[in-house]
């Protein structure tokens, strides 16, 4: 009985979360923009599936103790490249927030900066990335 | 009707127009306009209205005006009117150039442009910063790191790292832009934003115009 109960708890846990990611990543129009980068318009549905198979197998995958076959210094490449996806995605996400809220638009009008709007854009950019190195780089901000 | 195809006039409001204090509005200087040569000459120096409103306000100039001005000054004409039916005009000083007010400055000193980029750029640092000790994501990353080579490390900087310079990319890849250059021809959301945001502007503006004009002619009425 009790096992009848988590595991309709954890189905619909996970329902709903996945309900929620998906429309989280729509609403900051994440995918379009990815996809127009590509300008490949014909592989919509099988980006769908990649996203729900990447969301499922990830959670799938913190649960267990695994780590991946070593093979001599293959894994340090694969962990180059896996930290700049993962901080590509972070970077799309953090954009899009900025955006939604409108800070630039409004922030540019009001100070007259049209042309300079351009420079304002590589500030915050650069800063983000700044931002994160400091935070990786001195532990003692961790916790 | 009587009218001949040699009289009619096709005028189409233009957009976003700027005018000096005190600066009287022709026609050409607000509408573009399809006619024969002949009218077309004639109604290009008609004086549509004076601007009285001080700068950095904004007059609103509706399509009725403007076809009552051509209309007085060449009743047999046949006008179409395309696209908008108002126009706002915003003022801008006589000195337009040597103007330096801190709001509203077209022309902003380097200095003010570094400091606001100043903010903004301690603003986002700070702001990933916050975001990362919120989602806890140095145990991810020590997670991920300990998934993909085996090791346990307190500080994966063989993940962090590329995963900071990855944020830049996802960024310029979103905003479509690095000072000027682009991927692909598509506007930036940037650009769109600040056009929408421009127009919701300019409605608003019409829409007070509209208002103050009803409640002028309820009062006289």
């Amino acid at each position: 009985m009790t096992e009848i109960l988590v595991v309709l708890l954890g189905f619909s846990e996970g329902l709903i979360i996945g309900a929620a990611l998906l429309a989280f990543l729509l609403f900051l129009d994440i995918i379009p923009r990815l996809i127009r980068f590509g300008s490949s318009k014909e592989y919509i549905k099988p980006y769908q599936y990649i996203v729900v198979l990447g969301a499922f197998s990830a959670s799938h995958i913190q649960f267990y103790d695994w780590v991946l076959a070593q093979i001599y210094f293959v894994n340090r490449l694969v962990v180059i490249v896996v930290g700049f996806i993962f901080g590509i995605f972070v970077g799309l996400i953090a954009a899009a927030l900025t955006e939604t809220l409108k800070v630039l638009p409004i922030l540019s009008r009001r100070l007259g900066f049209e042309q300079q709007i351009k420079i304002l854009l590589v500030a915050i950019i650069s800063g983000k990335v700044v931002g994160s190195l400091i935070y990786w780089l001195s532990p003692n901000l961790w916790f | 009707m009587g009218s001949d195809i040699q009289d009619v006039i096709f005028l189409k409001l233009k957009k976003n127009i700027t005018a000096r204090e005190k600066q009287v509005l022709l026609l050409q200087d607000i509408v573009d306009i399809v006619a024969p040569e002949v009218i077309k000459n004639r109604l290009q120096d008609i004086e549509i209205k004076q601007v009285e409103e001080k700068a950095e306000k904004s007059v609103i100039i509706t399509a009725l005006e403007i076809i009552e001005a051509i209309k007085d000054e060449y009743p047999e004409a046949q006008i179409n009117q395309l696209g908008k039916s108002n126009l706002v005009v915003d003022i801008v000083p006589n000195n337009h150039q040597e103007q330096t007010s801190l709001l509203s400055n077209n022309n902003p000193s380097n200095l003010f442009v570094f400091l606001v980029g100043l903010v903004l750029f301690i603003g986002s640092g700070m702001a990933i910063m916050h975001f990362h000790a919120d989602v806890n994501i140095k145990r991810m990353h020590q997670e991920v790191y300990y998934l993909i080579t085996g090791e346990k490390t307190e500080q994966p900087l063989l993940l962090n790292i590329p995963y900071s310079l990855g944020i830049a990319c996802g960024m310029i890849v979103f905003f479509n832009d690095l000072l000027g250059y682009k991927f692909d021809s598509d506007p930036s959301p940037l650009e769109i934003e600040m056009f929408l945001y421009e127009d919701k502007v300019n409605q608003y503006a019409i829409y007070q115009a509209n208002k103050k004009n009803e409640e002028q002619e309820g009062d006289s009425s």
